[in-house]
């Protein structure tokens, strides 16, 4: 049966652009921070999946992040470095650095020491000590501000790249034991990015597009390519060293090869220009490597993961993080969260004639051609996931059946948050009539009230006593019952829309839980035989599940921990049994009061070739099956194989390169959506779909400095 | 003035050889491509699209036409064989062949009567005629072995119509040949040949480089020759004549010309110092370039053709797309220093018996006046003044219209003359029904209005003249009558007298700038806002007429989507299967 599926496309956040972006290869974990000075930190283990988030404060920057071991680091353009609370999303200790601003940060390979480059040429050096890390001294104060700094791999030298030189520090001493000269042609250049080879060798790229080799013992250049035609920002080296990727405010991705030349004893080394890949379209801020992937990030805001060979892109688009939009199916209200304020639209309805039926619109004739892939070489590589995809949903996409609106999508309010500081999560009341939200610092809670056609809308504030704030929140169906996880406790709280929230329950979870950062909270409906579930997921993958039977919640269990996080849980309906979706796109479903766990079975290549996390899950209503949603599709995964007879879905598209599998779990269906930024079930046959159109982004975005390419994505 | 746009490329050229000629297609939109010995393509000018064609077995050997009298389009193959088929057909090989047992040079197509056929033997025939006859067809040689026909050309004088031929001898001097063509069967009257040589004055070495017979606008025959001297024949006086040089083409080498319309040839050849080449727009009236368009490439005998205000030229690869402006009467000005006085090197001879009449009309009031050699301005104001004063509309009317050079005080008075007999104060003229009436009995006084404002003036000088004798309230019932003119009246204005009206309209709010804007006159703000209402309207159906081709044109070729679709896409319920 068909279902009416709500296509919201005017959710359009703005992108915003990373600034830098650091990798722990020991926990293989990604920070990158944004120009709102927010801080995401990204599991790359499996899947690509966000797993914590620190909100941006206005009038802070972030310029440069490190880690050590698993502690990280920022500084930025306040002139302070920063050591985050990783478990508590906030700052942890400041240390006010010399000479202001400071524009870049490197951790040596040891992870004892931080070098920190500031605006009137210090270079701040630090000590790490068990839990703190020391000021240790002061370099040579020289002219002009420092853009970046690199360790070697010893630690014994620090390498800084200022405007027109590049100098050579002994971190003993302090003193710098080399300047070299960058200027070309008299004119004023700017090193962005360094590296140090093994070899001693330094590696710059500049403002002129260079990428030049130098000898940091006699301060010789040895080699310079002049291969960007703008800034190079950004350059990566790989752990071989055998390979340096670069680029910049052009675009371009070029790889560098060591080639070994000569004969006997007498070999020396040359670098070559390898493959050039055209991934961004936007100024590339940082490169990164994680084993053979590329991670870029740049003005675009995308985390984009690639390989070669074979050419391989992944675009994780920027998205507000989950969770983002919440629904209120009784009333048809939609919750949208955006950086700093909120949005409350009631949904279209569509047409109902006599008969009962839905009116089908009948222009539906909509042109919509698909951008084909066009391989010129002059354009953007495109994403080499949706391939899958298409092929399974072709027919879906052209007989389109539109329905006819009688009602457009009204906004209801705009909420803003209170300083305009930056939301960390919020949910909608599955009676449509209480909104909350939670800065780092404040918690609010408030009650929408409109009448019949919503011409006349007003809010007011509910107390709430006990939180003052809160990493994520829930409902219980009844709407009465409100679930808070806050740094390390579960607070339950009753409440009234007329009296406020307080208080009547608190959990600690230091027994269940390793870490105070949870990825989610998830509340059964109340079962039939009266119970209702908690289940908390946290970001070190543990799960513990509470229950309330008569009048508190109470431990239940904690479940059997997995090699990777949990994507995604849900519950199935009316049933006791929890469906949790790993990175790795396991399913496993827990049955809660036989305490036993079968595993969800999908023998689909498709399935197991997914690289990208399934970001939520939901049962659907009316049968037995499981809705998977991930940045590009959704996933529609049946236990029974009927519906498929029924509807004659045409064969999935076998991939050239994936082995035939006889169709034994033929109730797969994939409809691709670019970009799915979220999914609720409304009724049984009536859902929503959270759009972000690609070029909704990309026309947010400055346009490109380097106007060549065409966009493709 | 001649003005050339930018330079375009209408279709790629496989082979210049056998390449054969453009021509106009049923619309003035679209040519017909003959590219070679089998293809044959439809290109639309305005977007260089092709939106047609044919291939063929059979070598073609000329041009593909296309007969406005039976609709369809005429080819000649293999030099004897034609064949006639319709836009829709698509196979050429399939449609009828007609067989010749001469051998045929080429199709003119005629406008509204068969296209005529060219024998290389130097006769023609009308295409039906000449298809039921085609077995028995007589093959006698007009022409000698020695000639070739060059260009061919029909023209029609008193509704007789008249084939030209020029023909080229081996010893390079050409003939022009004339003879009228018999209604109904199309081919010659062989009594009334008349063959002319085509020389100039004796002694003169030089030799033609490039000739054109133009004979749908001017019957004229124009030759340029190797001392950059251009001469023309006019068919219907059967004179020549030197129009002037063209010193900056190169004649060394031949030199290809076309029409562009409005007293313009264009001729293509290669530049002076023959290391690329150009194209001139020459204004034969006046004897002067009046536009130079250098370029990259000189094709020998390039085709060149105007189409539709644009200019196709054969190029070595490809053939080219030049659209054109000309303008007849506006900036002299630009003109100047590109003027080369021709001089005729050979005496005229003159027969002083003979008495001289002056070559142009003129009314019996200037007779007199011509004999003091008086300027046409001066015999203007006399001669209008003196009919002015006794009040005689008629002759005003017949008079103005004879002369050209009008002086503007004549024209202020004759403004004001008119309006004092049209009489407007007695109506109210911001009242816009009751004006509309007072216009409606259209008399003489009206019409001698409305040529008022064809004739040319120079507003610099026409101002001072408005400001000093022309009421404030005579030029508000001029505007509104203007208004009237360009929305509301059932006559019909060409785009030449339309911007004139424009013209005037702004001369009037120019000279009374300063009462238009201190009076605190109701009126006076009234026809003002009439005005840019008129104004804002005509701009606003420009907009519209703009903003709607696209869109019609989408429905022609059937990709129109309504954009309402596109608006709704921010937000659709759709039934989807999940």
């Amino acid at each position: 049966m068909a279902c009416k599926l709500h296509r919201v496309r005017y959710y359009n956040p703005k992108p915003v652009p990373v600034n830098c972006a650091a990798f722990s290869k020991s926990n293989k974990v990604l920070a990158l921070a944004r120009q709102d000075a927010s801080i995401e930190i990204w599991d790359l283990n499996f899947a690509p999946f966000l797993i914590k988030f620190i909100p941006g404060v206005a009038n802070t920057s972030v310029e440069a992040l490190g880690w050590i071991h698993q502690r990280l680091i920022s500084t930025g353009l306040g002139g302070a470095l920063i050591e985050w609370d990783i478990e508590k999303l906030c700052v942890k200790k400041t240390a006010i650095l010399t000479g202001y601003a400071a524009w870049c940060l490197d951790v040596n390979s040891t992870n004892s020491m931080v070098a920190v480059g500031t605006e009137q040429g210090y270079v701040n050096l630090y000590s790490v000590e068990d839990d703190d890390i020391v000021y240790k001294k002061l370099f040579d104060k020289q002219e002009g501000r420092i853009m970046c700094c690199k360790f070697d791999h010893t630690g014994n030298i620090l390498v800084t790249g200022s405007i027109d030189c590049i100098r050579v520090w002994n971190v003993e001493t302090g003193h710098a034991t080399c300047k070299m000269s960058v200027t070309w042609r008299g004119r004023e250049t700017i090193v962005w990015c360094l590296a140090v080879l093994s070899d001693g060798t330094v590696v710059s790229g500049d403002s002129f597009g260079r990428l030049a080799f130098w000898d940091s013992n006699m301060g010789d250049q040895i080699e310079s390519y002049s291969i960007h035609k703008r800034d190079i920002l950004s350059l990566v080296v790989a752990d071989d060293e055998k390979h340096i990727y670069c680029s910049g405010v052009d675009p371009v991705i070029t790889r560098f090869v060591k080639v070994d030349s000569g004969t006997g004893k007498e070999t020396s080394a040359s670098w070559v220009r390898d493959v050039q890949r055209h991934i961004h379209e936007h100024d590339v801020r940082a490169l990164l490597l994680h084993e053979n992937t590329l991670i870029s990030v740049g003005t675009d805001g995308y985390l984009t993961l690639s390989r070669h060979p074979p050419k391989w892109v992944m675009r994780i688009p920027p998205m507000i993080p989950y969770p983002r939009s919440s629904v209120s199916a009784k009333e048809k209200l939609l919750l949208l969260r955006y950086i700093n304020y909120l949005e409350v639209w009631k949904l279209g309805s569509y047409e109902v004639n006599q008969s009962g039926n839905v009116t089908l619109n009948n222009s539906t004739s909509e042109l919509k051609k698909d951008i084909k892939q066009d391989n010129s070489g002059n354009q953007l590589e495109a994403d080499s996931e949706i391939i899958v995809g298409n092929g399974f949903n072709q027919q879906n996409e052209n007989d389109k059946q539109t329905l006819k609106l009688t009602e457009q999508p009204i906004k209801l309010v705009s909420i803003q948050t209170k300083g305009k500081k930056q939301i960390k999560c919020c949910e909608l009341s599955p009676s449509g009539e209480l909104v909350v939200y939670s800065t780092d610092s404040s918690m609010r809670m408030l009650k929408l009230e409109s009448d019949e056609d919503q011409s006349n809308v007003s809010l007011t504030k509910v107390l709430i006593s006990g939180v003052t704030r809160c990493d994520r929140v829930a409902f219980t169906a009844d709407s009465r019952t409100m679930i808070v996880w806050c740094s390390g406790e579960l607070k339950i709280l009753q409440v009234d829309p007329e009296a406020g929230a307080t208080v009547v329950q608190s959990i600690t979870c230091e027994k269940y839980l390793k870490s105070k950062s949870i990825l989610h909270l998830v509340v059964s409906k109340e079962t039939p035989s009266g119970a209702i579930y908690v289940v908390v997921a946290d970001t070190q993958g543990d799960i513990a599940i509470w229950i309330k039977k008569t009048k508190k919640f109470e431990f239940y269990a904690s479940l059997p921990r997995f090699r990777c996080l949990p994507s995604a849980m849900t519950f199935k309906n009316n049933q006791e049994n929890l469906v949790v979706v790993y990175v790795d796109q396991k399913i496993l479903e827990y049955q809660l009061v036989e305490k036993k766990v079968f595993e969800g079975t999908v023998h689909r290549a498709e399935w197991h070739a997914r690289t990208s996390p399934v970001m939520s899950l939901s049962a659907h209503p009316a049968r037995d099956a499981l809705v998977m949603q991930d940045d590009v599709s959704l996933w529609v995964l049946d236990k029974n194989d009927q519906i498929d007879n029924e509807d004659h879905q045409p064969l999935p598209k076998r991939m050239p390169n994936m082995p035939y599998r006889p169709n034994i779990n033929a109730g797969l269906r994939i409809i691709p959506i670019k970009y799915l930024a979220g999914f609720h079930w409304l009724g049984d046959d009536e859902a929503v779909t959270l759009e972000v159109l690609p070029e909704n982004i990309v026309s947010q975005l400055p346009p490109p400095i380097m106007n060549t390419k065409k966009h493709v994505l | 003035m001649a003005k050339l746009h930018s330079y375009y490329v209408l279709c790629p050229l496989i082979d210049q050889n056998s390449f054969l000629g453009v021509t106009q297609d049923q619309d003035d939109e679209n040519v017909i491509v003959t590219l070679g010995r089998n293809v044959v393509n439809k290109y639309r000018l305005s977007d260089q699209k092709q939106i047609g064609g044919w291939t063929s077995k059979d070598h073609l050997t000329c041009a593909v036409i296309f007969d406005k009298h039976q609709g369809a389009y005429v080819g000649v193959f293999n030099k004897n064989t034609i064949k006639i088929w319709k836009d829709d057909s698509c196979k050429l090989d399939k449609s009828k062949k007609f067989k010749f047992s001469v051998n045929i040079m080429k199709i003119i197509p005629r406008n509204h009567q068969p296209p005529l056929i060219i024998f290389e033997s130097g006769n023609c025939a009308s295409l039906p005629y000449a298809l039921d006859n085609r077995k028995t067809y007589d093959s006698k040689l007009l022409v000698k072995d020695s000639e070739t026909i060059v260009d061919t050309g029909y023209y029609n004088i008193d509704k007789t119509d008249y084939i030209c031929y020029l023909i080229k001898s081996n010893k390079s001097s050409y003939d022009i040949m004339t003879c009228p063509i018999r209604e109904e069967l199309g081919d010659m009257e062989k009594s009334k040949l008349n063959r002319i040589k085509v020389t100039r004055a004796e002694g003169n070495k030089a030799h033609i480089v490039g000739e054109l017979i133009d004979s749908d606008n001017n019957f004229t025959i124009y030759f340029i020759w190797s001392d950059a001297k251009i001469t023309e024949y006019n068919l219907l006086k059967k004179s020549w004549k030197t129009i002037g040089n063209v010193p900056w083409i190169s004649t060394a080498a031949s030199i290809s010309m076309a029409w562009m319309g409005e007293h313009h040839l264009i001729l293509f050849g290669s530049n002076t110092e023959q290391d690329g080449a150009i194209l001139v727009a020459y204004n034969s009236v006046l004897g002067v370039g009046s536009y130079k368009y250098p370029m990259k490439m000189y094709s020998e005998n390039a085709k060149l053709y105007c189409f539709n205000g644009r200019i196709i030229l054969e190029a070595s690869n490809h053939i080219g797309m030049l659209p054109y402006m000309v303008e007849v009467n506006r900036n002299l000005s630009s003109l100047l220093g590109s003027h080369e006085i021709a001089q005729d090197d050979f005496t005229e001879i003159v027969n002083w018996d003979t008495p001289v009449e002056p070559a142009f009309v003129y009314p019996v009031e200037v007779k007199d006046l011509l004999k003091f050699g008086l300027t046409e301005r001066n015999m203007c104001s006399q001669v209008v003044a003196k009919y002015v004063e006794k009040d005689d509309i008629d002759n005003v009317n017949r008079v103005i219209r004879n002369f050209v050079d009008v002086p503007e005080s004549v024209l202020v008075v004759l403004l004001n003359y008119v309006i004092k007999k049209i009489d407007p104060s007695k109506i109210n003229i911001t009242n816009h029904e009751e004006f509309i009436k007072f216009c409606c009995h259209d008399n003489q006084c009206f019409a001698l209005l409305r040529y008022l404002f064809e004739i040319a003036f120079s507003d610099a000088i026409l101002i001072p003249y408005l400001r000093n004798h022309l009421l404030l309230d005579n030029a508000l019932f001029l505007m509104t009558y203007i208004t009237y003119l360009l929305v509301d009246s059932d006559i019909f204005i060409n785009l030449h007298y339309e911007s004139k009206l424009f013209d005037w309209c702004i001369l009037l709010l120019d000279s009374f700038y300063q009462q238009n804007l201190f009076t605190k006159d109701e009126k006076v703000s009234d026809v003002l806002n009439n005005v840019q209402k008129v104004v804002g309207n005509l701009i606003h159906q420009l907009i519209a007429i703009d903003s709607t081709l696209p869109i019609l044109h989408k429905i022609a070729f059937g990709t129109y989507t309504n954009s309402k679709d596109r608006k709704a896409l921010a937000y659709t319920i759709e039934l989807v299967t999940i």
